[in-house]
């Protein structure tokens, strides 16, 4: 199983490939955007096809707007999905017609979301990276000897939550064929096994690359709550709670050694401390 | 409550995954020329046909 993801490049290069570090995740990352992939097929099927130009086609991702851009050295008269789940995962609503060098879809594609508002909550630990209960034990003896054990490094972790999303980008079933992905079905298919990117989510200039923490992977009344109480079936404020798995700047660069390794935060210490005292 | 930021999710997805129906994409030039792209769930290849 591979994944692939809506970002300028592969979110691999945030997650390291040590299976032994990056243990619960039971996938291999992506090296390569699939912006970049597609661009490479349809490159490869125009020389194929002995286009002019063939290799100056493009498909293109940009964050900002949540749009795919294919382009073209040429003129393009047609670009044709066989069904709506294909159109959707390039952000189309369907098939193009037309004379252009460049088009831009006209949907958030697949597997995004687009929150209506900007702010996460910064409640508590909301909004700051922090690290896991458990990594120090200790014990003191009956003579008052303390012995103690700790872990080195730890998990970073990551809480928000996404307030007043509507119905249409929170539930499936509500979904807008001009927004096909749900935070609903964000839960359902990562769970706390599939990472996903938060780009540009949290105004420190920087993407996070999270997975969901497994006792908060499930679409639940603590998940998502009515932001206006039992009689609000309008807006709905969506809880995560995650694991920081690595770090991008804004240009899609591996940013992972400033913050995290592997997903854990990175102490001078080679081995667990053990501690007597 | 808020910070002032904007804010997005890109969640990672799996082509492989039948239950994605994922199908094919087909590029028309002008003035001729036409080639279609396959986006197998059994093949992560993507054989170009």
């Amino acid at each position: 199983m591979r994944i692939l993801n809506h970002y300028p490049t592969g979110i691999a290069n945030a997650v390291g490939e040590d299976s032994e570090e990056n243990a619960g995740l039971s996938f291999t990352a992506a090296t390569q955007s699939f912006g970049a992939l597609i661009q490479q097929r349809i490159r490869q099927g125009a020389v194929a096809a002995s286009w002019l130009n063939g290799n100056t086609l493009t498909c293109s991702y940009d964050t900002a707007t949540m749009r795919y851009t294919f382009g073209y050295g040429g003129t393009l008269l047609h670009i044709n999905f066989s069904n709506t789940a294909t159109a959707r995962l390039f952000g189309f609503s369907g098939s193009w017609s037309g004379s252009s060098s460049s088009i831009t879809g006209d949907i958030v594609p697949s597997f995004a979301i687009q929150p209506s508002l900007s702010d996460v909550t910064t409640n508590d630990v909301e909004g700051v990276n922090y690290g896991a209960d458990g990594i120090s034990m200790q014990g003191v003896s009956e003579y008052g000897s303390v012995f103690g054990i700790t872990r080195e490094c730890a998990p970073i972790f990551r809480d928000w939550t996404q307030q007043s999303e509507p119905k249409a980008k929170t539930q499936r079933l509500a979904a807008a064929s001009t927004h096909p992905f749900t935070h609903q079905e964000l839960f359902e298919r990562c769970r706390s096994v599939h990472p996903f990117v938060v780009v540009d989510g949290f105004g420190d200039g920087h993407d996070y690359v999270c997975k969901l923490r497994p006792d908060s992977s499930m679409w639940s009344t603590s998940a998502c709550k009515r932001a206006g109480g039992e009689m609000d079936d309008a807006l709905f404020d969506v809880s995560y709670n995650t694991q920081v798995l690595g770090v991008f700047d804004e240009s899609g660069e591996d940013e992972s050694f400033r913050l995290v390794v592997n997903g854990f935060a990175s102490e001078n210490n080679e081995f667990p401390m053990v501690v007597n005292g | 409550m808020g910070e002032s930021m904007t804010f997005q999710y890109l969640a990672s997805f799996d082509i492989t995954d039948a239950r994605n129906n994922f199908g094919s994409i087909e590029l028309v030039r002008f003035p001729l020329g036409n080639f279609s792209l396959n986006l197998s769930p059994t093949a992560f290849a993507m054989p170009v046909g």
